[in-house]
């Protein structure tokens, strides 16, 4: 047991943040720094990058385009992803349904579908949650029937994050009813451009528009893009989710954000003092830091485990718990820390380009809307509440 | 000891409360949002009629003579409507301010304009580099032959690009930080030199950044005794900070009652999610700490000299609504589960201003502070 870096994990480093210089274009990088939005192309011009260097994938096996980093060369590079303020990979191809194809997918449906995700020639969304099915999962009700060589899918899918940026999508739909609601369930790739499809978007609390609504009319979908057996979709999303809520934990993106607060802390912001002298704020700093780095141990230990062949088990949801709260908290942190500079409204200047006057600091500009938008963490994903149930039936055995 | 309302408080609860449902409902609300001036006209007339306006002057300059419990009857009210016209910073804090300001003639005039609703007028205090030190001020007023000359920056100034009237703290001798020296101007919306840079706040009202340079004004202008207005604005903060623990006091009584209305219908798991007793347990947190914003205010309210355990009473609810608020708010989100971050929801807009009144006047952190300098 050790956390030490080799010199070869050294010289890894300034791979990494050589090509990370290299590649990062700086207007992004500032603006994620600061909090603000950035668009499908921002993120697309970094996912290229990745892609042409071959590291797209850090988490897949080498075999299917993955990058075969031992578990410290992963660290190293989210580590300084974060602290350079890269965009961040979308979730939905990478870190979901590849894995899940990867493990579950025929040989076709590998050659088909891995490629893409790797060079970001297509984007994912994550059909799961229903309006009247978010936490109770199971009772999905979005229908697919066969009929001939298709399935025939009809419902809604709403809280859809990026769907309006998404070429394909991986849904949960019913495809039995006569059974326990769990067992009844198929695991189905969609096209989006497919006939039949709308997408709505959904404005959150801070003005943006990220979240969607799908609704499938008559949607006709292949057979051939069943995951898995039909009826064994559950299984698929477990799976699936695992490997969503060790990634929900982002403790690389975090500790770059508490050293932003830090940054600003520093600042003389409190009538000529600096918030550093103002111990209330600090004490919330530091508990927040606390909380962080024992959840930085907790991620590699798990990481460490899926490494030796153990995929995450409940234990996953420890960080989801932690991981979203402490995102939460820094965000809180800056709110505080803007002062009178968190009321002004000025989603105008936060946009790319924008010539917009800004009122206040730069960087205060984000801070309400940020706060605002970070209430989600708890909720997706599996809202916590769900995390604590799974948690004490699965490993308090209660 | 009598804790019930008079029979003239009821009526003004009543009133409120009436108008209110029949003419503040939500789509109205985001509608005056989308307004350039950010308030309505024919409500703020309304207010007038209703004698809202006066509610909280005195009966010798023409206001009703209400006191701080009429004050909090109607702030909470405004609170559970979410109502976004600045009668804060035009009666509650203007006003307060201007009536602690020795008498003559252009101060009763403003008063006379804002009791009639025909003028408006805001106060600017922050500064760039302030935070929430009222009497850290950099604005400087330089006496001229016939008047003074004001150079400085008010920054996040609320209903500042509203309103006719904008009184601001300025320097009129001493160093930065200091108590002494600092005076009350009042400055005409259209004087030359003055720039006000008029935005929406994210919780639906209206700021504005207001830069001065070599503003001249005649003596006049000067409010307060010269150099002598910092007790003056330490008293109108306190006098703000009761209206605005009802305001907070009503919007978290409302966001309870949202709360508890979604976990009652939302079914989840084939019941209702409130069912559930992770749930009940903490929408019945919410509830206690409505009751005590609920009481914090009241007793707030109940202040009625400047003693220091007066002082401690304001200070407590200003900082509950900064940690029970924020608690609050935080849970009704989280048990709207995904509803609770779409900006079509209510209990968002609701928290968004709860959020940010912990800010107003000073976060809890500021007043915890505050209130242990009196203490130990
Ligand atoms: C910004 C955002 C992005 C999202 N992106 C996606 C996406 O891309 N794809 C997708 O499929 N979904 C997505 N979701 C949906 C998300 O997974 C759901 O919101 C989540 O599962 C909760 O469901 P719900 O919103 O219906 O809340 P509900 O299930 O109605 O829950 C409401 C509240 O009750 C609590 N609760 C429910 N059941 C219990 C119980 N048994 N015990 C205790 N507490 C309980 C919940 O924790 C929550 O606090 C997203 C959500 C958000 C907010």
């Amino acid at each position: 047991m050790n956390l030490d870096f080799s010199n070869k994990d050294q010289i890894f480093r300034e791979e990494v943040k050589s090509f990370i210089e290299d590649n990062l274009n700086k207007e992004t990088a500032r603006r994620i720094g600061e909090g603000l939005p950035v668009s499908k192309e921002d993120t697309q011009e970094w996912q290229i990058k990745l892609s042409n260097k071959g590291w797209m994938a850090p988490n897949w096996p080498k075999e299917y385009g993955g990058t075969g980093w031992s578990l410290t060369q992963r660290y190293i590079f989210d580590e300084e992803c974060g602290a350079a303020s890269t965009p961040r990979t979308i979730p939905f191809g990478v870190t979901m349904v590849g894995p899940v194809i990867i493990k579950y997918g025929t040989e076709e449906q590998k050659k088909k579908y891995l490629p893409k995700i790797l060079s970001s020639d297509q984007w994912w969304c994550q059909g799961y949650s229903e309006p009247g099915s978010g936490s109770d999962l199971a009772s999905l009700s979005t229908k697919a029937i066969k009929d001939g060589n298709c399935y025939i899918i009809n419902g809604t899918k709403t809280w859809t994050s990026l769907a309006h940026h998404a070429d394909m999508m991986f849904v949960l739909v019913r495809t039995r009813s006569d059974c326990k609601p769990q067992e009844g369930i198929s695991f189905i790739l969609i096209d989006m451009k497919s006939e039949g499809i709308s997408v709505n978007p959904i404005v959150t609390l801070d003005g943006s528009s990220e979240i969607n609504m799908v609704y499938l009319e008559n949607v006709k979908v292949p057979l051939e893009n069943l995951i898995h057996e039909e009826n064994k979709g559950w299984t698929v999303a477990k799976y699936l989710l695992g490997h969503e809520r060790v990634s929900i934990a982002e403790v690389a993106r975090s500790k770059k954000a508490l050293s932003r607060v830090k940054e600003i802390a520093r600042l003389n912001l409190d009538g000529g003092r600096s918030l550093t002298k103002n111990d209330r704020f600090m004490d919330k700093l530091i508990k927040c830091e606390v909380k962080l780095q024992a959840l930085e141990y907790a991620e590699l230990k798990v990481i460490s485990d899926a490494v030796k062949g153990n995929p995450p088990g409940a234990e996953a949801s420890i960080l989801k718990i932690r991981g979203s709260e402490i995102q939460q908290q820094i965000t809180e942190l800056t709110l505080e820390a803007s002062g009178y500079y968190a009321y002004p409204y000025q989603m105008k200047s936060m946009e790319k380009g924008s010539n917009e006057p800004i009122v206040g600091p730069s960087w205060g500009v984000s801070s309400a809307p940020k706060y605002f938008n970070t209430r989600k963490t708890t909720i997706y994903g599996g809202s916590n509440e769900i995390q604590k149930n799974i948690l004490a039936k699965m490993v308090l055995g209660l | 000891m009598d804790l019930s309302f008079s029979e003239d408080q009821e009526l003004i609860k009543s009133s409120v409360e009436k108008f209110i449902t029949d003419n503040y409902h939500s789509q109205k609300r985001r509608k005056i949002i989308a307004e350039a001036k950010g308030f309505n006209e024919s409500i703020w007339k309304s207010f007038s009629e209703l004698g809202w306006l006066g509610l909280p002057f005195p009966e010798e300059l023409g206001g009703h003579g209400g006191g701080l419990v009429d004050l909090m009857i109607l702030m909470k009210a405004f609170g559970r409507g979410l109502v976004i016209e600045p009668y804060v910073s035009t009666i509650v804090m203007s006003g307060k301010l201007l009536t602690l300001c020795p008498q003559g003639n252009l101060r009763d005039n403003i008063l006379s304009d804002i009791i009639k609703g025909e003028k408006k007028a805001s106060f600017g205090y922050a500064e760039p580099g302030s935070r929430f030190n009222s009497h850290d001020v950099e604005t400087i007023a330089k006496k001229t032959s016939n008047g003074w000359e004001i150079n400085g920056h008010k920054t996040v100034v609320f209903g500042g690009g509203q309103s006719d009237y904008i009184l601001i703290s300025a320097r009129t001798s001493g160093d930065r930080f200091d108590k002494n020296g600092i005076s009350i101007f009042c400055l005409n919306a259209n004087s030359p030199n003055l720039n006000i840079q008029d935005y929406p706040t994210i919780d639906g009202f209206r700021a504005a950044e207001i830069r001065m340079k070599n503003l001249k004004i005649d003596d006049e202008y000067l409010l307060s005794e010269k150099d002598n207005g910092y007790e003056i604005i330490e008293e109108t903060f306190l006098n703000t900070i009761v209206a605005s623990a009802a305001e907070a006091s009503g919007i978290m009584e409302k966001m309870y009652e949202m709360t508890l209305e979604y976990i009652s219908t939302r079914k989840q798991f084939g019941v209702a999610i409130g069912k559930f007793q992770a749930i009940q347990h903490r929408a019945v947190e919410m509830l206690i700490l409505s009751e005590e914003m609920s009481s914090l205010s009241a007793m707030s309210a109940l202040t009625n000299n400047k003693s220091l355990t007066n002082k401690k009473t304001i200070y407590s609810s200003k900082i509950h609504i900064g940690i029970g608020g924020k608690k609050l708010g935080q849970e009704a989100i989280q048990l709207h589960g995904g509803m609770g971050v779409t900006e079509e929801m209510e209990i968002g807009q609701y928290f968004k201003r709860l959020t940010l009144l912990d800010t107003f006047l000073g976060n809890s952190d500021f007043y915890l502070k505050q209130y242990a300098k009196i203490d130990f």
